[in-house]
């Protein structure tokens, strides 16, 4: 298509031959006129002419992205590379599509000549400013001819997909986060100090070169009559299936700067790194979103980035049915069910929790409270109604385990120790 | 041959007109003596009932625009910019050299061969035209017509070589596809001329006949670049 520049002379030269032909009548000038408008609209024809030849594989694009999981407010970098392989000079202009992502630094667009195999890059810095999975590209691309007569635009692909996550804290390992949940009081009894919680005695056997020192039976060493080395052998206990299910709905959107949901999303996520990397498998279903994610329990790195990306994606939009949404829920394995519960009343939570012992699910349900900062009008009332509220779930549902959300993964690693050690859980 | 009354008025509006084209550097200047002889011939013509001056500061401004309208086509940042200013200038000034031929050579005069051009407008005559109408003598196209070649040659350079951007390598001389677009050009203007000279009459609908068709197949063409623009 013509360019506005080249679009504006065309016209413009159209009508002063109009009033060069009826008005202001001297053959010289009109035949100048004419001659100006013959050779804007020849040009941009032969322009256009050449610009509709060039193909698909005309221009090539590679895309670079430091990385596709990132935290909120954390940069990543983009390159991006065009090659001209159409066997002529152009002029290029590009620009690349980065919506809703702060640019940090450089340029998201680009122009030069290029010549056949010359190359333009662009590289640039963004950041996102709030969880979700951002689109970023295609390329837009905008080549004319040498003059800017006329353009052809093109989008290219490859297009990459940007997770942001919460910010997570500092991995807290489970010991550490046992000892900080000292004050939640369950019952239950020691582990093996010298094993560690989730190993079982399993043997002894010969050693094998390597192997670390503490574990050698002396008592067994000294009675061989060899005096071979002999090493205490213990197993992993089996690996649990564990899956989070989250309210992820509008309800969970208060809070302040930072939303109770957000606060759960980057615990959730924290405590999941933890679990896969000691050999769980971990699965999540979410409540209450424009897409309801279920990842069922898997294990292994493939797993973490299934459930960032889960994570990044969600979109709070409507309320949802504890009960549908339990009957979802496969037997046999542990369940968390994270949330403000504000669309369930007392007795359906109580029927859920029957529902899921019944099933062979061994499910805790963690509400999540949030107290906002003293506000001298209505918060006081509002703050006082989700009191009552929660009480009188808990009232209800003695079981049901009232925390901040800061405490959400330190609550579900402490739940873990115990559950490793197949202990009983009291709580109180 | 010239303007026979070079009156100070006349001369303040020729140097007016340039003194308001560069204002952003004149300034207080320019203020002095753009307002105070417009108001002051403003005066003489309401309270003293005296035209003369305030017709010849008139005459000045028009007799200053051919020269500023060169310099508005010479520093033109755009391509409709700078022919406008092109074809106006040459306009104005071949209607302020058609006045002088015809003794149309003080402040008054010019006024009043203006005002003819315009009343051709409403006529009832066989043809308009502002240049001249009736018995006047039209200037002389054996001078200017190469003259105006050259400056319809370096209209088209000016166009190929008004770049943008810094980025874009500029060329003085256009590629092959420019040379072979200016002799496209230059044939069919060549014919359209020998044509209309063999018919007079049918100059006009020659003229626009082939601008006509140009443009519709300049239409037709970019969209069909349109129509396959997203890879």
């Amino acid at each position: 298509m013509l360019t506005s520049k080249w679009f504006s002379g065309t016209l413009a030269t159209t009508l002063l031959l109009l009033l060069t032909t009826t008005l202001i009548i001297y053959s010289p000038l009109t035949f100048s006129t004419f001659f100006i408008l013959t050779y804007l609209t020849t040009y941009a024809i032969t322009a256009q002419l050449n610009l509709n030849r060039l193909k698909e594989n005309d221009f090539t694009v590679e895309r670079y992205i430091s990385t596709s999981i990132c935290q909120v407010e954390e940069t990543v970098k983009m390159r991006v590379i065009v090659r001209n392989r159409s066997g002529r000079r152009y002029l290029v202009k590009a620009e690349d599509m980065a919506n809703d992502l702060e640019l940090v630094s450089g340029s998201i667009g680009g122009e030069k000549q290029l010549d056949d195999g010359e190359s333009m890059e662009i590289s640039y810095t963004i950041k996102p400013r709030s969880r979700g999975a951002y689109v970023i590209g295609p390329l837009r691309l905008r080549i004319y001819d040498d003059y800017r007569a006329c353009v052809r635009e093109l989008s290219l692909g490859p297009t990459a997909t940007l997770f942001a996550t919460p910010a997570q804290r500092l991995d807290v390992k489970i010991p550490e986060a046992v000892a900080m949940s000292r004050d939640f009081r369950v019952a239950g009894s020691g582990y093996n100090p010298f094993t560690g919680p989730e190993e079982t005695f399993r043997g002894i056997r010969p050693y094998i070169t390597g192997e670390v020192i503490r574990r050698v039976d002396w008592k067994k060493t000294a009675r061989d009559p060899e005096h071979e080395l002999h090493v205490r052998e213990f197993e992993r206990q089996s690996q649990m299936d564990i899956v989070f299910m989250l309210d992820c709905s509008p309800s969970m959107l208060i809070g302040g700067e930072k939303t109770i949901l957000d606060e759960v999303l980057e615990e959730i996520i924290s405590v999941s790194q933890t679990l896969i990397a000691r050999g769980d498998r971990v699965g999540l279903i979410t409540l209450g979103t424009v897409e309801d994610a279920e990842i069922q329990p898997t294990g292994g790195g493939a797993a973490y980035k299934q459930l960032i990306q889960a994570v990044a994606k969600t979109k709070p939009a409507k309320s949802y049915d504890i009960m549908r949404e339990a009957s979802r829920v496969r037997p046999g394995i542990t369940l968390f069910i994270v949330g403000r519960f504000a669309y369930t009343r007392p007795e359906e939570l109580k029927t859920v929790s029957k529902y899921l012992t019944r099933r062979g699910v061994r499910a805790f349900f963690i509400c999540v409270r949030k107290k906002q900062k003293p506000h001298p009008y209505a918060t006081l009332y509002l703050e006082k109604l989700e009191e009552e509220r929660i009480a009188w779930l808990k009232k209800m549902n003695p079981t049901l385990i009232v925390i901040e959300p800061s405490k959400v993964k330190e609550t579900i690693a402490f739940l873990y120790q115990i559950l490793k050690r197949g202990d009983v859980i009291r709580v109180y | 041959m010239g303007i026979a009354v070079l009156n100070i008025y006349l001369l303040a509006g020729f140097l007016s007109m340039f003194l308001i084209t560069f204002a952003e550097k004149v300034q207080w200047a320019g203020v002095a003596l753009v307002y105070i002889p417009a108001l002051w011939c403003l005066y003489l013509l309401i309270f003293e009932g005296d035209p003369v001056p305030f017709i010849s500061l008139a005459a000045g401004y028009i007799i200053a625009m051919p020269a500023i309208i060169i310099i508005a086509t010479l520093t033109a940042r755009s391509i409709w910019g700078m022919i406008t200013s092109y074809i106006i200038g040459y306009a104005i000034s071949l209607m302020l050299y058609t006045a002088v031929l015809n003794d149309f050579n003080t402040p008054e005069k010019i006024f009043l061969y203006l005002v003819s051009g315009f009343r051709n407008l409403f006529s009832e005559g066989e043809r308009i035209n502002l240049l001249a109408g009736g018995d006047f003598q039209q200037p002389d196209t054996t001078l200017l017509t190469p003259l105006t070649a050259l400056a319809t040659l370096g209209i088209i350079l000016n166009l190929m070589t008004n770049s943008e951007k810094r980025t874009v390598k500029d060329e003085i001389i256009p590629r092959i596809t420019g040379i072979a677009v200016l002799a496209i050009t230059l044939i069919l203007t060549t014919a359209s001329s020998w044509i209309s000279s063999i018919m007079p009459d049918r100059a006009t609908l020659i003229l626009g006949g082939l601008s006509a068709a140009l443009l519709i197949s300049l239409a037709i063409i970019t969209r069909k670049g349109d129509s396959h623009h997203a890879v």
